[in-house]
């Protein structure tokens, strides 16, 4: 039997994804079991698509976004923050694990703590165990 | 017949003949129940009653009168859902006139078939810590006592969310009965690619409840419709008031309490505690 792994998907950002980037050229190394989707801007992940992707069998959602700090105008990080934290409380409420979601601060030139974070996280989410959405509303009480 | 529905008579009529408002939106009697009417002359008004049947949140037809001027019976949560809609540029202040009943709590509904000897309080309503509508063009009070029969308190950790949700039918009650459920275009229901289909996959109700309550959030002001439509009976007001708390825990914000308070996701700065 094939060992479990668990599947994380990654909503990187602009600047990010570039992070992401980077730790390729610098030959970090990192769990394959992470799927990159590039967006824009992190603010425009709607949490109903981060529902969606624990619904379809993602066991953790990962959303990278920039450093608040490092931002010129009104911070969209503090909105996907905001989000993120809603989410986590919605999650705990119906009893999921709040950790399947999460929030990273990833600026461009970032690979090395990209791939020790991505790491980090799939390990803990092996911890966790599988999500199994649709065992857990199929079985019978 | 209680004091404040003589009085609630007596000013819908004089409302309609002085053409101070076009139509009154109050609730009636019928054999299954309590249910809403639209009062446009002034003969009808012996039709409106009030008693803790009244549950119904009638804030959701206000959106088909925006030319006209329209009278309501609100509650106070129907009060906080006006200004609510009011804040989200939904109705006009000038185009309502607000008759506050003093709430002292609704009834639970009866499911069909049992027999309607107990009635007790709706859970929401022990919660509810606004009587009388936040803004009024005329207070009704009430002298009547809160209503005594409670139902034993427990906790939101206690229930099984995941097994209620399995038990949804879909039917869209909550989404048709919610005051503030107005898009014209749903992203649970009309959206494309869909977010939930229509075709009966159970993890696709974790899906609908999970986005209806992010919707919701810091919007909801816990009138219950939604659950006291539901036909299976989840305890949807206690997930939707688990998420004000959290507005009410990181941004001091209560919906529907303030006509100038702007919700917090618009006024949101830079440095500001998530």
């Amino acid at each position: 039997m094939v060992a479990w792994k668990p599947k994380i998907i990654a909503f990187t950002c602009w600047c990010s994804s570039s992070g992401v980037d980077q730790a390729g050229f610098e030959g970090f190394k990192y769990p394959a079991n992470v799927l990159t989707v590039r967006v824009p801007c992190s603010a425009i992940v709607n949490p109903s698509i981060v529902v969606k992707a624990l619904e379809e069998g993602a066991d953790a959602v990962l959303l990278t976004a920039c450093k608040p700090v490092e931002l010129r105008k009104i911070a969209p990080s503090r909105i996907t923050e905001a989000r993120v934290s809603l989410l986590r409380r919605l999650l705990k409420t119906v009893g999921v694990e709040e950790e399947r979601v999460r929030i990273l601060w990833i600026s461009s030139n970032e690979g090395g703590v990209f791939a020790n974070e991505v790491s980090r996280i799939v390990e803990e989410t092996e911890r966790l165990g599988p999500l199994n959405l649709r065992g857990r509303m199929l079985e019978q009480p | 017949m209680s004091s404040p529905e003589i009085e609630l008579r007596k000013l819908a009529r004089n409302l309609l003949e002085r053409k101070v408002v076009d139509l009154v939106i109050g609730y009636e009697d019928s054999e299954a129940g309590v249910r809403p009417c639209f009062i446009k002359e002034p003969g009808e008004v012996e039709k409106l009653v009030w008693n803790p049947d009244c549950r119904l949140s009638l804030v959701r037809y206000l959106r088909g009168f925006k030319e006209k001027k329209v009278g309501i019976v609100a509650k106070g949560c129907d009060g906080r859902a006006i200004v609510e809609l009011i804040k989200e540029n939904q109705l006009d202040r000038k185009n309502i006139f607000i008759i506050a009943v003093e709430c002292n709590g609704v009834y639970k509904p009866v499911k069909y078939g049992s027999s309607k000897t107990r009635r007790q309080m709706a859970e929401y309503c022990e919660k509810c810590e606004v009587r009388v509508s936040p803004i009024k063009d005329y207070l009704i009070k009430s002298d009547e006592k809160a209503l005594e029969e409670k139902i034993p308190k427990g906790d939101v950790e206690d229930l099984d969310w995941l097994s209620l949700f399995r038990k949804c039918l879909r039917c869209m009650a909550c989404v048709r009965s919610c005051p503030f459920c107005y898009c014209t275009e749903c992203s649970i229901e009309g959206f494309k690619p869909a977010l939930v289909h229509r075709l009966v996959d159970p993890v696709e109700l974790f899906t609908f409840h999970l986005i209806r309550a992010i919707h919701m959030a810091g919007r909801c002001v816990e009138c219950g419709a939604c659950e006291s439509s539901c036909p299976v009976e989840i305890p949807l007001t206690r997930l939707y008031h688990e998420l004000n708390e959290w507005f009410r825990e990181n941004y001091g914000y209560v919906p529907g309490l303030n006509l100038e308070q702007a919700p917090p996701p618009l006024v949101f700065k830079e440095g500001e505690k998530p």
